[in-house]
């Protein structure tokens, strides 16, 4: 009985351990991405999300288009856009991009 | 022995996922918010999951209240599960993120699957046949040690 007792206490510990090393990070600056496909791979744009009633803490939105996604861009995560391609929003530039696109090869 | 394996698998997510939604609970506000439900609802559900998720794993955890944990456990994640096909079959007019604790970091896809996974573990606990004690089951005074 004591024996159940103590897995069970380490279990519990276990799931609470992972929970705190799994936060989220804190002050996490979002960027918000537009993309779609070209010959060239992805394309991305700077866009202002909020001006398209999205809110903070949305990461990715795909819109019915199969080439198009906005989303904010969390960096510690990953996504899956909607062609089934998996990607890691660290891989997308952060720099030298802005509104009139970038090309960016994937 | 299965029944311990299944049990404990289910405690350790309960407490994972109610947790990781404490300990970062502004991400979990933020991220109900953005999903395509009502606001009533998000507001509902950010106050009531984490609570129904830690409940869920202590009545799983003692032997008293482990049938209403396992029914607990078997809605909550045949709702999830719902839930996560209908946003793989595009129910809902846009495709949010799938953030939560060590799912954040998969997608959609292995999120359903995962659902799928453990909603049938809790459902064969839940459901199995409750079979009679045979006679070598039974403990006999004869050979029991006095």
């Amino acid at each position: 009985m004591k024996k159940r007792k103590l897995s069970l206490l380490a279990i519990v510990l276990v799931g609470i351990s992972l929970a705190w090393a799994n936060k989220p990070f804190h002050n996490t600056t979002y960027h918000t991405y537009e993309y779609f496909y070209t010959y060239y791979g992805r394309v991305y744009y700077l866009k202002d999300l909020t001006a398209n009633g999205y809110v903070k803490g949305n990461q990715y939105a795909c819109d019915a288009a199969d080439y198009e996604c906005t989303f904010m861009a969390f960096p510690g995560s990953s996504q899956t856009d909607n062609t089934g391609n998996f990607f890691w929003i660290s891989d997308i530039p952060t720099e030298g991009i802005d509104n009139t696109g970038f090309y960016f090869e994937f | 022995m299965r029944r311990r394996l299944i049990l404990s698998l289910l405690v350790l997510v309960f407490v994972y996922t109610g947790f990781s939604k404490l300990f970062g609970w502004d991400y979990f506000s933020d991220a109900m918010h953005n999903q395509p439900l009502p606001h009533w609802l998000s507001n509902t559900l950010i106050w009531s999951l984490p609570p129904l998720e830690l409940c869920t794993a202590l009545g799983l955890a003692f032997t008293g209240t482990q049938r209403i944990g396992l029914i607990s456990s078997f809605i909550l994640l045949l709702i999830f599960t719902i839930y996560t096909g209908a946003i793989m079959l595009h129910f809902f007019p846009r495709v949010p993120c799938s953030c939560g604790g060590i799912f954040r970091k998969l997608g959609w896809h292995a999120h359903f699957w995962i659902n799928v996974g453990l909603t049938l573990l809790a459902a064969l606990e839940l459901f199995k046949p409750v079979l009679p004690r045979t006679r070598s089951s039974i403990p006999s005074p004869i050979n029991s040690p006095s």
